[in-house]
């Protein structure tokens, strides 16, 4: 993570990256494959990298990554081009694979590399921004020739250090680094660099266990990859990978062409630790290419939030597909029309050695910045804002009885043109939460109350989902520390198109305290602690809901009849009938269907 | 007999043998009324005083949670947690639709109520019950004119007392009031699952339950005497008594689709010596599950009324002994069209059977899967479900042609396509169906049923490398004939978390005594002898804190060293799974698991034959992808007799369905009339 890679990767994949990645484009003349052979071949493609991810997920040692996909898997040519990536379950992963690859080939060209060679690497500026992450990358041969790669990432159970927090200034303090390097040298192991990986990490079994999880998705990626070519007669990836990287930059292209041509700006605030942190993004539209600018966000922090511009393209990636293309897949052709650029030395694009492992609680805001600069040009195609990052809670006893325990929470998502938003579901990330009778037998928590929290939703014609308010006990009888990574206690999470906020977040101990929870807070024994999750925002005027749809709010308990006045201008019984409807309503209110869902079979 | 959603289907079997089998109209207002007629009919083979049991299965279990169809139902769970099943695991089953909906909860908010009460995970009670609580919650109960109240209390699966006093106080203040229990219905831990099963079997027991009873009714009206027995969604020892049906209906949900996989491994492989793949394709959707020694794979949770039907995560968790299958969005109505990077794209959308295939005539003009079949010349016009319908080739050639043009393909070619790319589609889900559970689907024996399934079967097997392939007789009541191969058997579990270096045995063996005491008594009672019963041991266990468990074979029951029997059970079935597995881990026991079967039936199902007759009907011009098109022998499937063989290319009609065989396969008759082929 030397100043000199860090340059390295600014050149390939920050301000350069439409240039350099079009520069890698295709190359003419491949002879054309019909299309219904490339629909065969491209779908078995990709389930080769969902056989490759599946593969790694089940023998994986790490519950978020068995439970939630953790991971990335994916299968490059042999120039390195990403044409298929798995389906799995975070979107933090996303490109980041297909630039580590660049970074990969730089180190070790291909004609360096030889059948049983393994590469491996946790760099976050060169992967996917947090040291606990894992890539591992495997040639695949045949006959002696290099005919592609699988790649994968995956998030380590434990990588030293101080674990998964801001608390650190430097990276250095976040556990250990490995350059990138091989894992397997012509099919030997790199016995030093596991062993230095075993004595660094709290947990060696279920590290080494997953690094060879890993080995062994890749291996089962490339055995299918090589049946594959010779099922389909192929003599390696190059013509079909042309088809896929063409085709699909076509098709994102053409839905890129068809929004209006502009500069669409939106600038949000995250709380932060000590101050708030800026997101500012303008999302550049000309013709059939996209550039997403955060030039204007925060300078990077002294604290572990910096978000690598790695991480800030998948999010950004991620947040343009959802609005945009969700059908076209991600590929080295996909990428093409779309690139992100932030500022060297800010917060979405941070030097090292800064702190980056919780850039999560950042990077989370991004696709509510995207969508807060969309919602002018497609508002039909957004959601409004949300709770934006999961809360990871983490809690250590510190009197004799000595454990540790985290568990994950999630407020409400924001409203979408069409239907009301979710509540406690997390979005953008896709990691599911413990159940509490789980939690109660793994650790001395008891949890007193999870229920919704009533009126939390950002009123609009569509709700936003509401937050949840959590109720935490540690039966020690002991002292303890507590901290968590929440947000949204400060800047709620905004409305669309005159919908309002969702309420904020907060953090309450019984001693009547609000402390700072990104912060350790040693509590004495017997607090409870409680967890107030924020609500996601609404869309459209609240006055234009309708009235039955408020009454029945206000029947589910969702809604007070006081807010249904305040808010919706709807007076309702406490049972849920609709009473009256304010002077204010009369001019908007109708029924407020919008435009029918989009809905698969 | 199978209640399905359009058919009851019925068979009959005497001494062993099939006497008789017969298909009448569903009534859905009160399906036994079909059960009647369809009965009546059987009774000019047999008297129904001589008939010893009766096995039945239902849809009304999954279609009544489908379409709400349920009582009103409340629910009753602990202070501060009434949002269980709104708050769900705070996950999207789909990162990209920004539109998702999740399910909404059967109970709606306002029936949610809390007590005060609180249990910790080891059993202890923190808070007592508040029963004064409990007697005015009865009140309001009737006053909302609540008819099924199911009550869901934490750790209720550790001690179920506070759950046991509820339900009693609700009974006593509410007669007639249906009352479950998630410490009966699914005594596991993670109170969103259970909470989900418990509701979802109270919502659906006032239904059953009334239908039962008429149905028992209706066939002591009859003049039955036998045993009534219910067909479970499990499938291996998977029939229960219908007094358990009544308690347990949720158990019904999949009894349809798991006697279909049971059937299929019975015609495959009676013996268990063969691993099977069975594949059921029909008009919307495609089946797949895998059969291991005979017994369908089991999952331990199920997703009921998803709403999107094939995706993950979309449905509401119900956690009981399931059939562990795939359902794909291919089936004969599946749609073709132009995708979005100019390839063809096959389903999930469907025609359905109204207007369905342009083939059809009914008014449909899309291009289905169906068109193509018969395009390639798999289907025969004048002979679809024997010659009841006739197919309208021009109106499918004409649908095929105008996609064709999108595609800048001919027509055959773009028959073709929708074959070729609806077998990929198909395989691809059936191949990570067998990864995601480490199973290696080249060793499996693929079983093909349903309209469709015989007609794709060579392209899908293929596909996946599959090397035999076996199409079994009668599919068309393969699902009721299943029941009737099933052996009673039921499973019960209860989570009782523990590490395994200090797990107490003494209240684990009693849990265990019980649970198997309970089911023997169940069996017992729909007249399996007590000798004959055969009880297993089984127990979900994890490494120490880690993630999901896997559920291991314990045999008979615990030894003298039990946690070295769990250590070993679980050492291999881990290391089968995942190659390996940590040392100096320490395993945990979640949830121990019962089951309690009685014998298999026997059933003597040998063909029947006709001997001199002409099986060889005519041959007509069919496309192969191997070959293109060809000129191909058809064989009318009734007149085949055990011992002829044949090779392919090749078509087999039936009523039902087409068997289609590729080139250069070999295809035999067998002794019980499964049409067996062998890829060379």
């Amino acid at each position: 993570m030397s100043a000199t890679s860090n340059r390295r990767r600014n050149a390939s994949s920050g301000s350069g990256a439409a240039s350099s990645v079009r520069g890698r484009g295709r190359r003419a003349s491949a002879p054309a494959i019909d299309p219904v052979t490339l629909e065969i071949l491209w779908s078995r493609l990709v389930t080769v990298t969902n056989e490759q991810a599946a593969a790694l997920q089940r023998t994986s040692f790490t519950p978020i990554v068995r439970e939630s996909g953790d991971l990335s898997a994916a299968v490059f040519d042999a120039r390195g081009r990403m044409l298929a990536q798995a389906v799995t379950g975070t979107p933090g992963h996303i490109n980041s694979l297909a630039t580590s690859m660049v970074h990969f080939l730089a180190e070790f060209p291909p004609e360096s590399l030889v059948p049983g060679d393994i590469l491996i690497t946790n760099d976050p500026w060169k992967t996917s921004g947090q040291l606990n992450d894992l890539s591992v990358v495997t040639p695949v041969f045949r006959d002696g020739r290099l005919v592609g790669f699988f790649g994968n990432c995956c998030h380590a159970m434990d990588i030293g250090g101080r674990g998964l927090s801001a608390d650190a200034h430097e990276v250095f303090e976040e556990g250990l680094y490995i350059p990138m390097m091989k894992l397997y040298e012509a099919g030997e192991p790199n016995q030093d660099l596991l062993k230095i990986l075993a004595g660094n990490v709290r947990a060696p079994f279920e590290v080494l266990g997953d690094v060879h999880a890993q080995v062994a998705g890749n291996q089962v990626g490339a055995d299918r990859l090589l049946q594959y070519l010779d099922d389909f007669g192929l003599p390696d990836l190059e013509a079909l990978g042309d088809e896929i990287c063409d085709r699909s930059e076509r098709a994102l292209r053409d839905a890129i062409r068809r929004l209006p041509d502009g500069d669409y700006r939106k600038v949000i605030h995250t709380d932060g630790i000590d101050e708030p942190i800026r997101i500012e993004c303008c999302v550049k539209v000309r013709g059939d290419e996209i550039l997403v600018d955060y030039t204007g966000s925060s300078p990077q922090v002294d604290r572990g939030m910096n978000v690598v511009l790695n991480y800030t393209a998948a999010y950004t990636s991620y947040a343009l597909k959802c609005a945009i293309s969700p059908e076209v897949p991600h590929n080295d052709g996909s990428f093409r029309p779309v690139s992100t650029w932030a500022p060297e030395g800010s917060i979405l694009n941070p030097t090292p050695p800064v702190a980056v492992a919780a850039r999560h609680i950042v990077g989370h805001f991004l696709p509510h910045a995207i969508f807060g600069a969309l919602v002018k040009v497609i508002p039909e195609r957004v959601l409004a804002e949300g709770a934006g990052n999961i809360w990871l809670t983490t809690v250590r006893g510190t009197g004799s009885n000595r454990f540790v325990t985290v568990f994950f929470a999630a407020g409400g998502t924001g409203a979408r043109p069409t239907k009301d938003g979710l509540s406690t579901t997390s979005f953008p990330s896709g990691i599911a939460t413990a159940p509490v009778e789980v939690i109660e037998t793994t650790s001395p928590l008891v949890v007193r109350r999870k229920e919704l929290r009533r009126d939390s939703g950002g009123p609009g014609r569509f709700r936003g989902g509401l937050g949840q308010a959590i109720e935490v006990e540690v039966r020690t009888g002991e002292p303890f520390v507590v901290s968590s990574l929440a947000d949204r206690m400060r800047f709620v999470a905004e409305g669309y198109a005159g919908g309002k906020p969702g309420a904020a977040g907060s953090f309450k101990t019984s001693l009547g305290t609000r402390p700072n929870p990104k912060l350790s807070q040693a509590l004495p024994a017997g607090t409870r602690f409680t967890l107030e999750l924020p609500g996601g925002g609404g869309f459209f005027d609240p006055t234009t809901r309708d009235p039955e749809a408020v009454a029945r709010d206000v029947a589910e308990g969702l809604v007070s009849p006081a807010a249904a006045l305040r808010d919706y201008g709807v007076r309702v019984s406490p049972t849920g009938h609709v009473l009256g409807l304010e002077r204010r309503r009369r001019r908007t209110s109708r029924g407020a269907a919008g435009p029918s869902p989009r809905r698969r079979t | 007999m199978d209640i399905g959603g359009t058919f009851t289907d019925l068979v009959l079997v005497v001494d062993g043998r099939v006497i008789a089998n017969g298909k009448v109209l569903t009534t859905p207002s009160d399906p036994s009324v079909a059960v009647e007629t369809g009965v009546t009919r059987l009774l000019e083979h047999v008297r129904a005083e001589d008939v010893a049991e009766v096995v039945h299965g239902t849809t009304l279990v999954a279609n009544a949670l489908i379409e709400r169809k349920g009582a009103a139902t409340a629910l009753v769970a602990t202070r501060g947690f009434r949002d269980t099943i709104t708050i769900r695991r705070e996950l999207r089953y789909d990162l990209y639709d920004l539109f998702l909906e999740m399910p909404e909860p059967l109970v709606p908010r306002r029936l949610r109520f809390e007590v005060t009460e609180r249990v910790l995970a080891d059993g202890t009670v923190d808070v007592a019950l508040d029963e004064e609580e409990v007697r005015r919650l009865a009140r309001r109960l009737r006053r909302e004119g609540v008819e099924a109240v199911a009550v869901a209390l934490l750790h209720s699966y550790r001690a179920p007392e506070h759950e046991r006093r509820v339900g009693e106080v609700l009974r006593r203040e509410l007669p007639g009031l249906y009352v479950s229990l998630s410490s009966d219905v699914s005594p596991e831990l993670g109170e969103f699952a259970r909470t989900s099963t418990v509701i979802a079997n109270a919502y659906v027991l006032p239904l059953i339950d009334r239908y039962l009873e008429m149905l028992q009714k209706r066939l002591t009206g009859l003049g039955f005497s036998g045993a009534l027995r219910i067909m479970l969604s499990t499938g291996g020892g998977g029939v229960a008594g219908v007094e358990t049906a009544r308690r347990f209906p949720v158990r019904l949900l999949e009894s349809g689709p798991a006697a279909g996989a049971v059937s299929a491994g019975f015609w495959a492989s009676r013996d268990g010596r063969e691993d099977v793949l069975a594949f059921d394709m029909g008009g919307t959707t495609a089946k797949a599950c895998l059969i291991e020694r005979g017994i369908p794979l089991v999952a331990r949770e199920f997703e009921a009324a998803r709403v999107y039907r094939f995706t993950k995560g979309s449905g509401m968790p119900v956690r009981v002994p399931v059939i562990d299958l795939i359902e794909i969005g291919a089936g004969g109505g599946s749609i073709a069209q132009v995708g979005p990077f100019g390839l063809p794209r096959v389903g999930p959308e469907s025609t359905g059977a109204d207007p369905g295939p342009a083939c059809y005539g009914q008014g449909g003009d899309l291009p289905t899967v169906t068109d193509a079949d018969l395009l390639l010349g798999y289907l025969n016009p004048d002979f679809f479900l024997g010659g009841d319908m006739r197919l309208d080739v021009d109106a499918a050639r004409a649908a095929m042609a105008r996609l064709g043009d999108g595609l800048g393909l001919g027509l055959e070619e773009t028959a073709a396509a929708v074959h070729r790319v609806v077998n990929e589609n198909m395989a691809s889900a059936a191949r990570m169906h067998a990864i995601e559970r480490g199973r290696d689907i080249r060793r499996c024996t693929f079983v093909a049923t349903g309209g469709a399934g015989p007609v794709h079967a060579w392209g899908v097997a293929r596909n996946l490398g599959i090397r035999k392939l076996v199409f079994p007789p009668s599919a068309g009541v393969a699902s009721a004939f299943g029941m009737l191969t099933a052996a009673p058997g039921f499973e019960l579990a209860r989570s009782l978390p523990s590490p395994l270096a200090s797990t107490p045995w003494r209240e684990v063996r009693a849990a265990i005594r019980e649970l198997a005491a309970q089911g023997t008594r169940q069996l017992v009672d729909t007249g399996v002898p007590r000798r004959e019963v055969r009880v297993e041991l089984a127990a979900d266990v994890r490494h120490r804190g880690q993630g999901d468990p896997i559920t291991v074979e314990l045999g008979a029951g615990l030894g003298h060293d039990p946690a070295r029997q769990v250590e070993d059970a679980f050492e291999r079935t881990y290391v089968r799974l995942y190659g390996r597995r940590p040392p100096g881990v320490e395993s945990e026991v979640m949830t121990w698991r019962v089951r309690v079967a009685g014998p298999l039936p026997t059933l003597d199902v040998k063909l029947r034959t006709r001997p001199g007759a002409q099986a060889r009907k005519g041959a007509r011009r069919v496309w192969f992808e191997e070959t293109g098109r060809v000129q191909t022998a058809v064989y009318d499937r009734y007149l085949l007799a055990p011992g002829d063989t044949f090779t392919g290319p090749a078509v087999v009609e039936e009523r039902e369905s087409t068997m289609v065989i590729g080139p250069g396969a070999t295809a035999r008759v067998d002794p019980v009339g499964n049409l067996v082929v062998e890829v060379s």
